[in-house]
């Protein structure tokens, strides 16, 4: 995802695929007002409470991930001998 | 009108008129309505948005004009015979494989006996890459020539698992319907 999750809505897609899914209220999309189209199961709200902030952690971890990756690359490049002009003519942002 | 601006053979189309009162019988839009999806589902394959629609509320700024359409499982119908553009847009990432997103709107003239694939788009994605974002917008001309057999619908595709982002908070997916004029 692009943006940090931050809704039960986030994991819900994730549970299925298809318009599985909607809300009683789609002004008010709180657990109670979820309700289910395709006539499968129903995540239980923990279920949804877990798996939304599983998806928050993946995210983070992603996003943490790929900020060390590009230190750690620019400080190997570094101790190869670069200047940062020359490190940032490399990626072609110069 | 405070002023009679007429000319014996007619209307001086150069003068500025300032209506004040109600003008009819000179056309004009009589019907616009727009709704969007309220919820994001994931999707691969090519399938019918069939859940979740609802009128686009004057919160997010909009009113329709006339009777407007009505919804039943994704199968749109018209309030009236006519000329009707369409539009249907949306919003999508995905962080798989998925090489394309499409959009389609199909009609019918038979209640969907059988449908008309009446405009489709497609864009590629950055297949492989996380976290692309698409945008898809379609639109057609389509001459309702009766209310009960001539409807629409709405389609989205992708190649492989792609997030197809509604919220009610935000027109991300929505379909419009301007009434241009008279069935031909």
């Amino acid at each position: 995802m692009i943006t940090r999750p931050d809704h039960i809505e986030d994991y819900l897609i994730t549970v299925r695929n298809g318009q599985w899914f909607g809300w009683s209220d789609h002004t008010n999309k709180v657990y109670a007002n979820l309700i289910v189209h395709d006539g499968g199961s129903k995540p239980t709200e923990q279920e949804c409470t877990d798996g939304l902030v599983q998806l928050q952690t993946d995210f983070d971890n992603r996003k943490t991930k790929k900020e060390t990756d590009k230190a750690n690359a620019n400080q190997k490049l570094k101790d190869l001998g670069l200047t940062d002009d020359e490190i940032k003519e490399i990626k072609g942002i110069n | 009108m405070a002023q009679i601006k007429l000319q014996a053979d007619g209307l001086n189309l150069a003068d500025t008129f300032a209506f004040s009162g109600t003008v009819t019988g000179a056309g004009g839009i009589t019907e616009v309505d727009q709704w969007y999806v309220t919820s994001s589902f994931t999707e691969n394959g090519m399938d019918a948005v069939t859940a979740n629609w609802a009128r686009f509320p004057a919160s997010l700024g909009f009113n329709k004009i006339g009777t407007g359409m009505s919804e039943s499982s994704g199968i749109f119908t018209f309030p009236s015979t006519g000329l009707w553009k369409i539009t249907w847009h949306f919003f999508a990432y995905h962080d798989t494989d998925a090489g394309y997103v499409g959009g389609h709107i199909y009609t019918t003239e038979d209640d969907f006996s059988a449908e008309i694939g009446a405009a489709q788009s497609y864009t590629n994605t950055l297949g492989g890459a996380s976290s692309s974002s698409v945008g898809i917008w379609v639109s057609t001309i389509f001459d309702c020539e009766a209310t009960a057999t001539h409807k629409v619908k709405f389609y989205t595709e992708a190649q492989a698992d792609t997030d197809f982002i509604g919220s009610s908070t935000i027109g991300r997916m929505t379909a419009s319907f301007i009434r241009l004029g008279d069935t031909p």
